[in-house]
């Protein structure tokens, strides 16, 4: 199941906020180390997720958390033009139609063939958020040790600068855009497998 | 011209490219603005073979080629090799560091210094469940590399790639790709554990004989009469994960 929901400040009782949260917590902080905050211990949670902020949450039929991403509004401050302005050659695409795709997740208790289809899942997923709500252009940091797979998904994409090294890891500022031929761009990279599931829009 | 240029450069003309002819006609222009004198883009296997889904495409001198199609490096080159064992770029001095060089190796660098190609940059190009690849700029020998383009070498490298699967159309339609069962999976999983039928039966609580219908069956699916083959197409297309193995 999809869920679409927006950032609240009351999260606590919204169980697939609460377990993104968390799965959020055990890849970026306990698998990948990442300083970033983190609350009672359990939630990662940083400045960014606040109103505004939008989560596409993929959860199985018990309602567990399986792969998750934020979208962030980029007429305001978010990754790109805050921490990563140097990966950009020039200032980074904002705007109504632009967001920014951030902490892209997937469950750490997935197993290896459960992950390439639920990432396909949450692949589609963003690409179907955006045909639905005038998003044309996705922006985002990734790992350049990933480039060739995120090229692979068949998508238009492409560096925003020159590829730099943060905190050890060689980053690179990426460019996605949307446009009514980006599912059939998908398809034929092989991303339309599995059966489409739910989809469950919560009130802002 | 400003290194980022040149990428901006390259997709555009990527843009309008729609044979191996054209790819090859665009990579050459990037090379050469990069300011490196070679470039090769292929996947690591045997090419002695005729084998038509493999992307190939290089300027290297024409008796190099033959040397290396000869010796079948294909596979064990030593910058091929090193490509598999990191995601990022590498110089080919420090091939050392990523793989331990033999004096074979050694031999295969003199060799290509021989035919006059010196010092080279390879960017790795994996995508799971094909045929690993790369990417490699070089020079000829003498001359050192363009350190300030080699933040672009990945870009260039991993966009020409792309094109290429696109051009050679690698990846399988989902409806050709097998598929497991659950049940398949786990027991294929147990196997790659290095479990018996017996083992894998008490695990799963079923009987050996529903085990090795399962592997059976798996086996049939993906068109194979070994297990071992079986194993090896599993993993190489992401059905099982080598970090399953560690979580044993």
């Amino acid at each position: 199941m999809l869920h679409i929901l927006p950032f609240r400040a009351n999260w606590r009782p919204v169980p697939e906020l609460r377990a993104m949260f968390m799965a959020r917590k055990r890849v970026f902080v306990d698998l990948l180390g990442w300083t970033v905050p983190v609350h009672d211990g359990l939630y990662e949670i940083d400045q960014f997720d606040r109103a505004g902020a939008i989560y596409l949450i993929l959860t199985d039929d018990n309602g567990a958390h399986r792969a998750s991403a934020r979208l962030l509004p980029t007429e305001r401050a978010h990754l790109l033009d805050t921490y990563f302005t140097d990966l950009c050659a020039a200032s980074p695409p904002c705007g109504p139609a632009v967001r920014e795709i951030t902490r892209f997740c997937l469950d750490r208790r997935l197993r290896a063939a459960e992950r390439r289809l639920v990432r396909d899942e949450l692949v589609k997923a963003l690409v179907n958020h955006a045909l639905g709500h005038g998003i044309t252009t996705y922006t985002g940091v990734a790992e350049m040790a990933w480039f060739q797979q995120i090229l692979a998904f068949g998508w238009q994409c492409r560096a925003l600068g020159l590829p730099r090294e943060h905190e050890g890891q060689q980053l690179a500022a990426l460019r996605i855009d949307i446009t009514p031929d980006t599912p059939e761009q998908l398809a034929s990279a092989g991303i339309a497998i599995g059966l489409e599931h739910g989809e469950k829009r919560h009130a802002a | 011209m400003k290194p980022f240029q040149i990428v901006d450069d390259f997709l555009a003309a990527l843009a309008t490219v729609g044979s191996a002819e054209g790819l090859r006609v665009a990579l050459d222009a990037a090379k050469s603005a990069m300011g490196f004198d070679f470039v090769a883009m292929t996947h690591h296997c045997d090419n002695g073979e005729d084998r038509p889904q493999m992307i190939r495409l290089h300027d290297y001198p024409r008796a190099w080629e033959f040397q290396f199609d000869r010796q079948r490096l294909g596979p064990r080159d030593p910058v091929h090799r090193a490509s598999r064992a990191t995601l990022l770029g590498f110089a080919w001095t420090e091939l050392g560091r990523l793989i331990q060089m033999s004096a074979a190796d050694r031999a295969v660098l003199a060799d290509a210094r021989h035919h006059g190609i010196g010092e080279g940059f390879t960017v790795p190009a994996h995508v799971p469940g094909e045929p690993n690849g790369s990417v490699s700029f070089a020079m000829m020998a003498g001359r050192s590399l363009p350190h300030d383009m080699l933040a672009i070498a990945p870009l260039v490298a991993g966009h020409a790639f792309e094109c290429g699967r696109r051009l050679w159309r690698m990846r399988p339609t989902p409806a050709t790709r097998p598929m497991l069962t659950p049940r398949q999976r786990e027991c294929l999983n147990w196997v790659m554990r290095g479990k018996s039928d017996w083992e894998t039966s008490q695990i799963m609580g079923c009987k050996p004989q529903t085990v090795v219908r399962h592997i059976k069956q798996a086996r049939e699916r993906y068109g194979v009469d070994k297990r071992t083959s079986l194993l090896i197409r599993a993993l190489l297309d992401g059905t099982l994960s080598l970090a399953d193995l560690d979580a044993a």
